[in-house]
């Protein structure tokens, strides 16, 4: 009896084991961390959609940048929000609106942003660097 | 003889003088006719104009459409099947057994099945598509369209509204080719059989009509044809005048000199009044189709057709939400005049009449307004757009209500404030309530409520009302000694009597609400346990205008009079200005207005601008996480305990606010999700049997009870240690507290056990007044 409990929990598991994330993150978002991955040469954000994120982000963050590369910076930008909204304290949304507003000139916002992104700032290493970097880049445009 | 000459003489002249008299009468008669032809010629001409000037172009003001904020459905999101099933009923969607159709949805168990809407959305136009979910535990599990994995899809967001003109006509334009042939056939068959035969008025039409109506002694049928009709509707008033009827008549003719019979009908089926919703006048059968239906024109059966065509005569008489049986008497007569005219067969025409009449929900969103959040919209668009624009030009405006907790804002309020007054044992309905829930990060207004009568177009109390914020204001007082760098929630503080002098002579003197003394006090149970004493002693030791500087870097938009008062809340504030300051502390120190409007976009879907959460980092986060744990203890161990009773945990953050004389009822609080701030009073201004604990905590309890509580997180972690009943950080083993401190602030403060046994006295608001080497001029006072 003893074996079969213990081959039972085994199984249960190898089973559990076999996903990526354990059922309670995957659903709950608010718990879903993002992971920041290199592209390309540099260390610098390519693609608003780089990473990995949880699904929902992934689509809006994908619509970000297409809209992006259509040149419609203001819907990409109402993409990132709406992922916002869903995963409201996510350092790499935040930084990724910082990152956009930058580039677009909206230093101020950009710099607002930013600070929201270090709140939230977790343990993902390519972010904090990035996250270091946008604010020298933002400090130097603002003559600091 | 000179006599008989005479009356010859006269018979010989009347000829003449007759002859005179007849040519002036003539020429009077033809020059009154040439000025008669004149002035019609220039009347005309005048009418043409403005039949030409109204009619081409754009004919109708568009008012701005309203909507909520679209359902997003992604994996995990937290949704209970019963906020699942109300939002599609509030939508217009159909439960049925089988999925086939747009607008319809079906549940197995766990898994529901949503036919979702093609629809443009803000951002793009989305397919209708079948999208298929599982529920497990309140949240999402899993998404799909197709069989494909998705991870988010969209519900189209519910019409809450709209920005009117001044007439509050509402319509939704529809060209001709897309309404049924049928509803156009019953139309011309039931209003104007002549139209396509007659010029714009119809002689046969008057004949038959005057005729009808001498033999009845009453005016029991119209002599007017559609155009005739569309030219009043369109151009005239409703005034009942010769004068207004032959201008009718021209116009009328004019109209069909210049338009084709199809543009007519087209403006007319656009233009006909179809009913009333509270203010709102619903114009055309597009619109008119929706409203009665919850479908689009081209959805409708014959029996709803028949209904439409039918309410033309009297939309208020026929009113199928109130009159159901006269409306289907009239629908029946229509589908009788359909049958003889071969417009629909015999068969059609039975099996129509045998349809009992099916109406849409009358609660549903499409039915009702939501005044105070339209009037909030309202008001942050002014800011970037002329009104005229907004009640003219058809703009859509996609907002941030979220309808599921509109809901639960509304009925707990009004199901709160009956249970007051019953308890009361008040007659009349003499309370009034206003509450605003917000997201806590992005500052998202999700709920407004105005009034308790929720539907009520007047003065909106929840942007409006300034009423006294009592101990709300007491948070501020508290960042202020933290940010200060002087205090921590371990500084033993002095609850004892206090007395200040105004610049008039008159003596300041709070006690607190029990009217006990309670001596020494830890700073944090001060707060949490709203102690009036305390606090007005540590607002005049920090400093009243820092209190007040406090009050502008929490986003507080008025003019703060620096007097003692201010610290215990005689101040004056909307419920709209209190969240913008609680919105503060709830989102970890950054100053954000509360905003309402996601993307504003043309009749046409092109995006004029979208907003985007803004937000000014005012407070250091460690200060803010620092005040939060402060307003945690309220629910610990103050006078907001009863909500950590209910909820099962300690983890939300809330204040009760009570004015002088018990005038106002408020509470703010919020945990991960969601800030609500509430308020009861009454418009009189007389004092209130109850406190805010028992006045306004029990709505916000109720609103979260039905919305769904997400316990507080950290924002940032602060540095933990024990104190002792001196306020002294000491060793764990003879500590009586746990309490937070900034990082950093411990190293090197602990003292062991045998050093504070030994006595080194506590750790109080004068001491480390000394240490800073004195204090403000109220110290130097007492």
């Amino acid at each position: 009896m003893v074996r079969l409990v213990v081959l039972i929990f085994v199984v249960i598991s190898f089973l559990s084991g076999c996903n990526s994330l354990p059922n309670s993150q995957i659903n709950d978002p608010r718990s879903v961390q993002s992971h920041e991955e290199y592209q390309g040469q540099g260390h610098s954000l390519i693609r608003l959609d780089e990473g990995k994120h949880h699904p929902a982000i992934q689509v809006l963050l994908s619509q970000a940048e297409e809209a992006r590369q259509q040149g419609d910076n203001r819907q990409a930008l109402s993409y990132l929000d709406q992922a916002r909204q869903i995963q409201p304290r996510n350092s790499a949304i935040f930084y990724r609106q910082a990152w956009l507003n930058y580039q677009l000139g909206n230093l101020s916002q950009a710099q607002q942003l930013l600070q929201r992104a270090k709140l939230y700032l977790n343990s993902d290493g390519i972010l904090q660097q990035r996250v270091t970097s946008l604010q020298n880049d933002i400090d130097a445009r603002l003559g600091f | 003889m000179k006599t008989a000459k005479k009356p010859t003489r006269a018979v010989k002249s009347s000829p003449k003088k007759k002859s005179s008299l007849k040519k002036t009468l003539w020429s009077w008669f033809w020059r009154l006719s040439i000025l008669f032809i004149l002035a019609l010629s220039v009347w005309l001409v005048y009418l043409d104009a403005q039949v030409r000037s109204q009619f081409d172009g754009n004919k109708w003001a568009l008012p701005a459409k309203v909507y909520a904020r679209p359902l997003s459905l992604y994996p995990g999101l937290l949704l209970s099947a019963q906020q699942l099933k109300a939002e599609l009923q509030w939508n217009d969607y159909k439960a049925v057994s089988h999925v086939v159709s747009p607008g319809t949805y079906g549940r197995d168990g766990r898994d529901w099945i949503i036919y979702r809407r093609a629809f443009s959305f803000a951002d793009r136009t989305e397919d209708a598509v079948k999208i298929r979910l599982s529920l497990t535990d309140g949240r999402i599990e899993q998404l799909s369209v197709a069989g494909q994995i998705r991870g988010l899809e969209r519900i189209e967001p519910q019409y809450i509204g709209g920005i009117f003109p001044a007439h509050n006509e509402d319509r939704d334009l529809i060209a001709l080719e897309d309404i049924p042939p049928a509803l156009v056939a019953a139309l011309v068959a039931v209003e104007d059989r002549g139209y396509f035969d007659h010029y714009g008025i119809s002689i046969r039409g008057i004949l038959r009509a005057m005729k009808a109506n001498i033999a009845a002694g009453r005016t029991v049928q119209g002599g007017s044809t559609l155009t005739q009709q569309l030219v009043k509707n369109f151009f005239l008033t409703n005034e009942r005048s010769l004068q207004r009827k032959v201008k009718e008549a021209f116009m009328a003719l004019l109209l069909e000199l210049h338009y084709s019979k199809e543009e007519i009908l087209q403006a007319y089926l656009n233009e006909v009044y179809l009913g009333q919703s509270g203010r709102r006048s619903i114009n055309g059968i597009a619109l008119a189709s929706r409203f009665y239906f919850a479908k689009n024109v081209q959805q409708l059966d014959l029996s709803e057709v028949a209904l439409l065509v039918g309410m033309v005569k009297g939309p208020s008489y026929y009113n199928p939400f109130r009159h159901p049986q006269r409306a289907r008497e009239r629908r029946d007569l229509v589908l009788g005049v359909m049958e003889e005219l071969n417009i629909i067969s015999s068969t059609q025409r039975i099996n129509a009449q045998g349809q009992n009449i099916q109406v849409a929900d009358s609660g549903r969103a499409g039915q009702r307004e939501y005044p105070a959040f339209i009037q909030l919209v309202k008001r942050q668009l002014q800011q970037d757009y002329r009104l005229q624009d907004l009640q003219s030009t058809g703009l859509r405006i996609f907002t941030t209500l979220d309808p599921w907790l509109q809901h639960a804002t509304e009925t707990s309020v009004q199901k709160h404030i009956n249970k007051l007054e019953k308890r009361m044992g008040f007659k009349q309905p003499v309370l009034e309530a206003a509450a605003i829930v917000t997201s806590v990060d992005g500052a998202e207004v999700r709920a407004i409520v105005g009034s308790r009568r929720v539907q009520y177009f007047g003065f909106n109390r929840a942007l409006d009302a300034q009423r006294s914020i009592g101990s709300l204001a007491k948070p501020a007082v508290y960042l202020t000694a933290l940010t200060s760098g002087r205090y921590n929630w371990s500084t033993i503080i002095d609850d004892k009597a206090v007395s200040v002098s105004g610049q008039d002579g008159s003596l300041w003197q709070p006690r607190n609400y029990d009217r006990k003394d309670y001596g020494p006090v830890f700073l944090v149970d001060a707060m949490s346990k709203s102690l009036n004493q305390a606090t007005a002693r540590l607002g005049m030791t920090v400093g009243i205008e820092q209190v007040v500087h406090t009050f502008e870097r929490l986003g507080v938009d008025k003019d703060i009079p620096p007097y003692p008062s201010i610290l215990l809340g005689s101040l004056a504030m909307s419920p709209l200005q209190v969240t913008q300051m609680f919105q503060t502390y709830a989102s970890g120190g950054f100053a954000m207005e509360p905003r309402s409007i996601q993307a504003l976009t043309t009749n046409d879907n092109k995006v004029l601008t979208s907003y985007a959460a803004k937000g000014e980092q005012v407070f250091p986060p460690y200060v803010m996480e620092n005040l939060r744990y402060g307003l945690q203890q309220v629910i610990v161990q103050g006078t907001g305990k009863r909500l950590a009773r209910t909820f099962n945990t300690t983890k939300i953050a809330g204040k009760t606010g009570t004015s002088d004389d018990q005038r106002d009822a408020w509470f703010a609080g919020f945990d991960d999700r969601h800030l609500g701030v509430i308020w009861v009073g009454r418009d009189d201004n007389k004092s209130m049997p109850f406190t805010a604990a028992g006045g306004a905590l029990p709505i916000w309890e109720d609103i979260f009870m039905q919305s769904g509580l997400e316990p507080l997180t950290p924002l940032v972690e602060l540095d933990w240690g024990w104190v002792n009943s001196q306020g002294q950080v000491v060793e764990p083993e003879c500590g009586i507290r746990k309490m937070p401190f900034m990082p950093g602030a411990l190293d090197g403060r602990i003292i062991s056990c045998d050093k504070s046994a030994a006595g080194s006295g506590s750790e109080s608001d004068s001491q480390l007044k000394d240490n800073e080497g004195g204090g403000s001029w109220f110290d130097w006072l007492f």
